[in-house]
């Protein structure tokens, strides 16, 4: 399916497009939130979301989950990893999230539990621009 | 740009900073606002709204980079 990138308030009234996917996420046999935008970014090695997120699906306490660390331009920042559920269109993919009490956006869509079950291409030079993604079965 | 994309764009202008929102389906217009994901799902459920989508605004309108 192709997804146009979403504006996106820029500085100045400028407009920036960024691929935003709607999903929703969700617990195995738990609540399952809204719909909600993530960022779809080949930078981030796995998939981040809010606390918010989380106690929208029953975790209220994020630090109940194994600890770790990531690194961005923000420097480094704790995080919590949950066994979760997100739903991409008609695609539920069971993966390991990780969830920081600071996050910009409302969840980042990156390599580990995203890129590697779909085949994605970034095409900024359409009009509008927007990006192609293709789920992947493998064995 | 599409009136659609444009309205998106006047809309997420028009939010509170550092805040949850959500647009409505078409994702054109505003429908909730709270400082919490919590507060925006349950102004969605008095709506009776299934199908508007949240997003977190950021605390400035800056380029992302993450």
């Amino acid at each position: 399916m192709r997804v146009p990138y979403r504006t996106y308030p820029g500085p100045n009234n400028t407009v920036q497009y960024y691929p935003l996917l709607r999903v929703r996420v969700g617990r195995k046999y738990g609540p399952t939130t809204r719909f909600f935008e993530a960022l779809v970014d080949s930078g981030a090695s796995d998939c981040m979301f809010p606390e918010d997120v989380a106690q929208a699906i029953g975790i209220n306490d994020i630090t109940t989950g194994r600890k770790s660390m990531r690194a961005g331009i923000g420097g480094k920042e704790d995080v919590w990893i949950h066994s979760v559920v997100v739903y991409v269109g008609e695609h539920a993919l069971d993966i390991e999230a990780a969830f920081t009490h600071t996050l910009p956006v409302s969840g980042l869509l990156g390599r580990q539990g995203f890129f590697e079950h779909f085949r994605i291409t970034f095409d900024p030079t359409g009009d509008p621009p927007g990006l192609e993604i293709e789920r992947v079965h493998k064995a | 740009m599409t009136p659609e994309a444009a309205a998106r764009l006047e809309a997420l202008r028009a939010a509170p900073l550092d805040s949850w929102v959500a647009l409505s389906e078409d994702e054109t217009r505003i429908v909730a606002v709270g400082r919490t994901y919590a507060e925006v799902a349950s102004e969605l459920d008095r709506l009776g709204d299934q199908q508007s989508v949240i997003l977190k605004t950021p605390d400035a309108w800056l380029p992302l980079a993450l």
